[in-house]
C-alpha cells in the first residue's frame, strides 16, 4: 500500500486509531496506540520511542551492563517505522488497526538490534544468493482456567490446567472440548486479522495445546506469530483465564516452538526435492543440513533464550540433545520431511515456546546460507533414538552459559548476523543468567522457581 | 613466601563460585593468605541470607576446590548477606571445628588494600577494554584527594566521588559500577554508554573474569 492511499484505507476501515507492534530482543511487543492523523503524518519515518525500547531485559530493566553502537546516549529517542504493508484492522474492536514496525535510528538506518531487521537482513542475502525461504511455526503453550490475578496470587501452585485428562496424554478429544471455547475465540479473531491457521489440537502435557498457523515467506509468519501471542493473551484477558509460552511452566513436558522451513528459487520453484537422489534430498539441501548441523549449537542460544528454557531439555521427552538430523525421526534436532516436492522440508526441534520467532528464523537461515557458502561435511544420518547416554554424537548445550559459549565460538553464525549483533545478544543472555542467580533464582531446585514464574509467566 | 595454591571452579560455575573463585585469587596475592591455606584441610561454605546462593570450598593445603551448593563434608557453615558486609554472619560448626573457623574467617577477609593502589592496578587491568573512557578521574569524600587514571591531558569523561571504601570496592572487583551509583555508595558523573562499559568490566572483575 502506497502512504497516500492510506487516508482512504482508514475510512473504509472506520479505523481512527492505529497500535504499532514492534518486537524487542527478548520477544515482547512494544508500541504505541497512535491516532490516525499523527501516524499519517508520522510516515515513512515513524514515531519516535525511548531507546529503552530495544534495550530492556523482559523484567524491565534497561541494558545498563553492556553497549551497543547504535545505541543512543542517555536514553534519547531511536524511531518506530511503521511495515505499512502489515497494516490490518483489529475486528474486535472496530476503532482499531495493527501495524507491525521496525526498530530504526533517530535518522531512519537500520537498528542491527532490533530482530525483524535482523531478519530482513538475512532474507536479502539469501535472495542475494538466488532463493527465498518458506517458513513456519508450531506453537505450544499452557492454558488455564482462572485469570493471571489468581494465579499469581496462589504463587502459580496447583494451577487449573484446561482439559479433562489429570495426567499427560495426546491428542484427546475430550481434552481439546474443554479448550474449545478459548480456541474458537482465537480463532475468530485471527480470522478477523487475516491470520490464516491449518490447525490445533490437544499436546502432551495436561493444559498444552498447540496451534499451527499457515506457511509463508519469513517475515509474514513471524509478523503473525507475534500476533497470534498477543491474541491469545488478550482472549485469554477477556476469558478470565491465563495463557502462558514458558518453555517450562512445570517439570513435565515443556513447550517448543518448532520452526518448519523449505527453500525455493526467487520463482516459487521448490528446491529441496530431488526424486533422483537418495530420500530425494537434493545436492543443495544437503548442502543447507550441513550448515544446518554444524551451527546447530550455535544457534541454542537464540532458540532457547531464557532461564526457563533450559529446563525442556531432558532426554525421552521430545526435546532434542544432540546435533543430529534424520529422516522423520522426533528425537533428532533436525528432523526431515522428504514425502513431496512441495511438502520437503526441516523441521528445527530445538526451540522453545519462547523464542523471538523473527531471531530464530534470522539464524536459521544464516546456518543455512554458511552451509552454501562454505564446504561443510554433512555428518551420518542418526537413524536410531538421538536420546540416552550412548549416544556420541555432538551433545547441545543445555544451560544459557554453555549456549552463549557456543554462540561466541561458532565460526559462522556472527560473520551473518554481524559480530556487533551476537556479542551484545550474548551479553543479554548473560545478564538474564546473572538476574536468576542473583535475584532469586534457585539452580539447585529441580521445580521452576517462582523467579521463573514472576518474570516469564505472562510476558515471554 | 608459601606457595600459591591451584583454585579450581566447578564446570559451568554458577555465579557464587566464579566470585568466591576471584575473591580467593585476590586473597592469594597475599603471603599470610597463602600461609593460611598452606595450613587447612578441609571443607567449608557459604550460604546467602537472602536467595538460594550457596557455595563450598573445598580445601587440601595445595588446591582450593569451588563449587554450588553445600557440600556434605563442609565442616563450617557460614550464613551471610552477601550483598551487605555489615549484616554479622551466623556460624554453623564453630563450636566442633573453632581453629578451622577461625582461619577461614582469616582467609575470607579481604588483604589490606589502599584505595589509590588498587585503581592503578584496576587501570592497568581495564584500560584497554573496548569503549573504555580515555581518562577516569576518582575523588575521595573523605579527604578530596583525586586520582586521574588514564590520559592527563584532557578533561576526564567519567568522575566518580565516593569515600575511600566505596572507591576501594569499585576498583578491587567486589562491587558493580550501576548498583553502586544507583544506591548511592557513589556519585557519578558519566554517560550512559561509560556507565554502561564500566559496569560491565565490574562484573568481568567480580567474575574473575578480568
Amino acid at each position: 500500500m502506497a502512504i497516500e492511499d492510506l487516508p482512504d484505507w482508514f475510512d473504509r476501515h472506520h479505523v481512527d486509531i492505529i497500535r504499532t507492534h514492534a518486537t524487542t530482543l527478548d520477544g515482547p511487543g512494544v508500541g504505541k496506540y497512535i491516532h490516525r492523523s499523527k501516524f499519517y503524518g508520522s510516515l515513512p519515518a515513524g514515531h519516535a520511542i525511548a531507546d529503552t525500547a530495544i534495550a530492556i531485559d523482559i523484567a524491565g530493566s534497561p541494558h545498563l551492563s553492556h553497549w551497543h553502537d547504535q545505541r543512543v546516549e542517555n536514553f534519547g529517542d531511536i524511531l518506530v517505522k511503521p511495515d505499512i504493508d502489515t497494516l490490518i484492522s483489529d475486528g474486535t474492536n472496530p476503532a482499531l488497526g495493527h501495524c507491525i514496525a521496525d526498530f530504526t535510528t533517530a535518522t531512519g538506518e537500520e537498528l542491527r538490534l532490533c530482530p525483524r531487521t535482523q531478519l530482513k537482513r538475512m532474507i536479502r542475502l539469501l535472495s542475494a544468493r538466488g532463493y527465498c525461504m518458506k517458513a513456519a511455526f508450531e506453537l505450544e503453550f499452557y492454558l488455564f482456567d482462572e485469570s493471571f490475578e489468581d494465579i499469581k496470587r496462589k504463587q502459580y501452585q496447583q494451577l487449573r490446567a484446561v482439559g479433562a485428562s489429570e495426567k499427560p496424554n495426546m491428542y484427546l478429544l475430550k481434552n481439546a472440548y474443554h479448550a474449545a471455547p478459548f480456541m474458537t475465540e482465537v480463532i475468530k479473531r485471527l480470522e478477523w486479522k487475516g491470520i490464516g491457521w491449518e490447525a490445533w489440537n490437544d499436546e502432551a502435557g495436561v493444559g498444552q495445546i498447540e496451534l499451527n498457523i499457515n506457511a509463508g515467506d519469513p517475515l509474514t509468519v513471524c509478523d503473525n506469530v507475534v500476533r497470534t501471542k498477543q491474541v491469545l493473551y488478550e482472549v485469554a484477558l477477556d476469558m478470565d483465564m491465563a495463557v502462558t509460552f514458558m518453555a517450562a511452566p512445570s517439570s513435565l513436558f515443556g513447550s517448543g516452538m518448532h520452526a518448519h522451513h523449505s527453500l525455493t528459487t526467487i520463482e516459487g520453484t521448490p528446491v529441496f526435492y530431488d526424486s533422483d537422489k537418495p530420500d530425494n534430498r537434493s545436492d543443495l539441501m544437503n548442502r543447507w543440513l550441513a550448515g544446518q548441523v554444524a551451527n546447530l549449537s550455535g544457534s541454542v542460544s537464540f532458540l532457547s533464550p531464557t532461564m526457563n528454557a533450559y529446563r525442556r531439555f531432558r532426554d525421552y521427552t521430545a526435546v532434542p540433545m544432540t546435533a543430529t538430523w534424520s529422516m522423520d525421526n522426533r528425537s533428532t534436532a533436525l528432523r526431515l520431511i522428504s514425502s513431496s516436492k512441495s511438502a520437503t522440508r526441516i523441521e528445527n526441534r530445538i526451540g522453545a515456546a519462547d523464542l523471538n520467532p523473527y531471531l530464530a528464523l534470522a539464524t536459521t537461515i544464516a546456518a543455512g546460507i554458511a552451509g552454501l557458502d562454505n564446504d561443510l561435511a554433512l555428518p551420518d544420518e542418526t537413524k536410531k533414538l538421538a536420546w540416552g547416554n550412548a549416544v556420541t554424537s555432538e551433545k547441545l548445550p543445555t544451560t544459557i552459559t554453555t549456549a552463549i559459549e557456543a554462540l561466541e565460538n561458532n565460526q559462522h553464525l556472527p560473520a551473518y548476523l554481524g559480530e556487533d549483533f551476537t556479542q551484545y545478544w550474548a551479553n543479554t543472555r548473560r545478564a538474564e543468567w546473572l538476574a536468576f542467580h542473583t535475584e532469586g533464582g534457585d539452580p539447585e531446585s529441580k521445580n521452576v522457581t517462582e523467579w521463573e514464574y514472576e518474570r516469564y509467566f505472562r510476558l515471554v | 613466601m608459601h606457595a600459591a595454591p591451584v583454585i579450581e571452579l566447578e564446570n559451568d560455575p554458577v555465579p557464587i563460585v566464579k566470585i568466591i573463585g576471584a575473591q580467593l585469587k585476590r586473597a592469594m596475592t597475599s603471603d599470610s593468605h597463602r600461609k593460611i591455606v598452606n595450613e587447612l584441610d578441609g571443607c567449608f561454605a557459604l550460604s546467602s541470607i537472602t536467595d538460594p546462593q550457596k557455595v563450598s570450598v573445598n580445601i587440601n593445603k595445595t588446591t582450593l576446590a569451588v563449587s554450588r551448593g553445600i557440600s556434605p563434608k563442609a565442616k563450617v557453615i557460614i550464613h551471610l548477606d552477601f550483598n551487605n558486609t555489615r549484616v554479622k554472619p551466623r556460624i554453623d560448626g564453630l563450636l566442633r571445628h573453632p581453629l578451622f573457623a577461625i582461619k577461614v574467617g582469616k582467609l575470607l577477609a579481604p588483604p589490606a588494600q589502599d584505595w589509590v593502589t588498587e585503581a592503578k592496578n584496576y587501570w592497568q587491568a581495564v584500560c584497554d577494554q573496548p569503549r573504555v573512557p580515555s581518562a577516569i578521574r576518582l575523588i575521595s569524600t573523605h579527604d578530596k584527594f583525586e586520582l586521574v587514571l588514564g590520559r592527563e591531558d584532557i578533561e576526564p569523561e567519567v568522575t566518580i566521588y565516593g569515600k575511600p571504601k566505596k572507591l576501594l570496592e569499585l576498583v578491587n572487583g567486589t562491587s558493580v559500577f550501576v548498583s553502586a551509583a544507583m544506591t548511592g555508595a557513589v556519585a557519578v558523573d558519566a554517560s550512559v554508554e561509560h556507565l554502561s562499559v564500566l559496569t560491565e568490566i565490574s562484573i568481568k572483575r567480580l567474575l574473575g573474569e578480568l
